[in-house]
């Protein structure tokens, strides 16, 4: 395992993949860094780019656009108080009282080493489990990954929004979608309505770029929304104001661990996701605070900055081990990913390990080098990612349309991809308005062929019956897994309407 | 009425839940048997999987419906719709803008409508790309969709909408090696 780390290492400290990786994290941080454009969006806009390169390079482009995404993020929520993702929504409370008080510089800084900290021990807790998780997989027949899909497919409606109906039916409905093309078991074109040009199914990135970017911009458009409002913030009382020293760092290097470790296995679980990790992280944290800074929180307290950093960048390298381990995706960043491993003709799960594994541990090693360049760009950068948080939208957003129309021209270089990547856009935005999660129907499309082949393969072997899906402890234990996920989805929702319930009463 | 918003919200999750609905009987009776093609494997039959979602989609959609429809208890929450409990939240600070559809002033009447004017450029855009080459369709696609989005000031609409589609056509040409439509007129590169 080690001589395959330090070959990957060789492979990424090349200077041409060292060059892409930095283009990717900046990128990121550009993208990240500009309210109402997300990581996930920065990616799908990137894909486009990575067409030309080899596995590694494309993929550990990605990860550090992720990783600067994320990042870039916390810029605009703690320098203007609007999360440039909504991952660093957590961040803007504390992130911003701090800039008012002219700790911005401080802040920001707290945030950048609290990611990085988070970041890269995640990433080694992925180097350490993936492979175990993998070999653990490899146990697995098709009945098991059937059951293990559905595990997944469940805990991401269940976590994707509001509404568990609604999260099913957007699964359910990129499932569906999946379907059009061909057959796997007969090789016969199906819900293709005999067009010739749905016979090879639906083209993954279009798809992904359609419902992501494209969707997203219609909603912006709707407030022609121009420059962010940027409130006028006092310069630092004293030098120290805008300097992290290395005992503030360690002084709340505890509340950085706990939330890295809280981060991670929230990345680990499918459906959770960064957000949920920064919000869950920052109230353990404010749990655990002293009394005092307990007092702070809200209101400019620097170890809610770390906390709310620290778990939500702790989340994507976790998010990584169900989908090198098990070849499923944790939330939509990996989803993305995984169109990425397809695109380079990889498909990630537990066979990866012995295929490609050159691939594998370039992946690791540029995790690692991408979070010390994250650093490296990101310190001495800060105030050129202040103005880009401030930049007029109305000017980018057409732009980002545009690469939404090339990206998904170039795939093929076929038009009808663009016209299938705005139907999705606009398939997004209405989906959004009526307020279906976008992150399950992608998850939904990229994990049915898989799932098909693995139910359908299943009943073959067990001549059409089905309780080979109860036929193992294994599917015993992801059977439970999927009913406990279920049971206190429904819990929490009847205690929730119970609770909205007696306030009612007790108002009237 | 529609303009209470648990109104609209129940309204909306009502349409979209008998939508989906209508789809999945339609899928289950008639697409799924006239698109797939019934061949034995051995196992399961191929409709059996395509069926099966339906079914299951089908069935969300119809509690979807069921939810906004049927009398609750305690005057609960509309739907299964709720907010993540019991965890301290962190608070916005109020002043700020966000950038969603939500905060766009209220006088904006053309608020719905910027969206499918945004998409009509989009889609002209890529009409005309194969007839008149990325260059000329882009840029003026991209000087349609700055003034959607609000711009009027000559100079940056013009800089960005000619300089934009040519490093990006340069770009994916000489650094990815892709080609991208070209017009046909007697101007290298365009």
């Amino acid at each position: 395992m080690v001589d395959l780390l330090i070959d990957g290492f060789g492979q990424v400290l090349q200077w041409q993949n060292l060059i892409v990786l930095a283009l990717g994290i900046i990128l990121g941080m550009v993208l990240g860094a500009v309210p109402g454009l997300t990581s996930a969006m920065a990616i799908a806009l990137i894909i486009p780019f990575t067409y030309a390169l080899d596995p590694v390079t494309s993929i550990v482009m990605l990860l550090g656009a992720y990783k600067g995404g994320i990042y870039g993020g916390s810029i605009p929520a703690i320098l203007i108080g609007t999360p440039g993702t909504p991952a660093a929504a957590a961040t803007v409370a504390d992130g911003y009282e701090l800039a008012r008080q002219g700790k911005g510089g401080k802040a920001l800084r707290m945030a950048l080493f609290a990611s990085v900290t988070a970041d890269l021990i995640s990433d080694i807790v992925l180097i350490v489990v993936a492979i175990h998780l993998a070999r653990f997989a490899l146990m697995f027949g098709p009945a098991e990954f059937t059951v293990l899909m559905v595990f997944a497919l469940t805990t991401v409606a269940i976590s994707s929004g509001r509404s568990l109906t609604k999260g099913v039916i957007s699964a359910c409905l990129g499932m569906m979608v999946a379907l059009i093309g061909v057959d796997p078991m007969t090789g016969r074109q199906r819900l293709t309505f005999g067009s010739l040009t749905l016979a090879g199914g639906l083209e993954l990135v279009p798809l992904l770029i359609g419902l992501m970017a494209v969707s997203e911009v219609l909603v912006q458009v709707e407030s022609r929304m121009r420059a962010a409002h940027v409130a006028h913030l006092p310069p630092p009382a004293q030098p120290s104001d805008g300097r992290l020293s290395l005992w503030e760092y360690l002084r709340h290097l505890k509340t950085i661990l706990r939330s890295t470790f809280i981060g991670t296995i929230v990345g680990v679980i499918p459906g959770l996701g960064p957000t949920l990790g920064a919000y869950i992280a920052y109230n353990v944290a404010h749990q655990f605070a002293t009394p005092a800074e307990q007092r702070l929180f809200g209101k400019g307290s620097l170890d809610g900055v770390a906390a709310a950093e620290s778990g939500n960048n702790a989340v994507s390298g976790a998010n990584m081990i169900p989908l090198l381990g098990f070849g499923v995706p944790g939330d939509l960043l990996a989803a993305v990913i995984i169109g990425a491993f397809l695109l380079q003709g990889i498909a990630p799960g537990p066979r990866i390990f012995t295929e490609s594994p050159d691939v594998v541990y370039g992946i690791y090693a540029g995790l690692i080098v991408a979070n010390l360049l994250l650093l490296a760009i990101a310190l001495p950068t800060l105030r050129v990612f202040v103005r880009l948080a401030q930049v007029r939208t109305s000017l980018l957003f057409p732009l980002v349309v545009m690469f939404c129309i090339v990206g998904s021209y170039a795939f093929n270089q076929n038009i009808v991809d663009v016209y299938v990547m705005l139907v999705f856009g606009v398939l997004g935005y209405v989906m959004r308005k009526f307020g279906f999660p976008l992150s399950t129907l992608i998850i939904g499309f990229i994990v049915t062929p898989l799932l098909e082949r693995s139910f359908r393969q299943s009943l073959i072997f067990s001549r059409g019956g089905y309780d080979i899906f109860f036929g193992s402890s294994i599917t015993w234990v992801l059977w439970g897994l999927t009913a406990l996920s279920l049971g206190l989805a429904v819990a929490s929702r009847i205690r929730m309407a119970r609770r909205i319930g007696t306030q009612v009463k007790g108002q009237t | 009425m529609l303009r209470d918003p648990a109104t609209r919200l129940r309204v909306i999750n009502i349409l979209s839940g008998l939508a989906v609905l209508a789809l999945c009987v339609a899928a289950y009776v008639w697409i799924i048997p006239a698109e797939v093609r019934m061949i034995r494997t051995g196992g399961a039959s191929p409709h059996a999987f395509p069926n099966a979602l339906a079914v299951v989609t089908g069935a969300a959609a119809l509690l979807l419906v069921l939810q906004q429809v049927l009398p609750r208890r305690d005057g609960a929450a509309d739907s299964d719709e709720d907010d993540d409990e019991g965890l301290h939240m962190p608070s916005r600070p109020a002043v700020l803008a966000t950038g969603t559809a939500e905060d766009a002033p209220a006088h904006d009447r053309l608020a719905l409508a910027w969206p499918w004017l945004l998409l009509l450029a989009a889609l002209g855009f890529a009409m005309a790309m194969p007839w008149v080459g990325f260059v000329i369709s882009a840029a003026l696609g991209l000087g349609v969709m700055l003034l959607i989005f609000g711009e009027t000031k000559p100079l940056p609409i013009a800089a960005i909408a000619v300089s934009g589609p040519i490093l990006t056509k340069a770009f994916f040409q000489f650094v990815l090696g892709i080609r991208l439509p070209e017009s046909g007129l007697p101007i290298p590169f365009i």
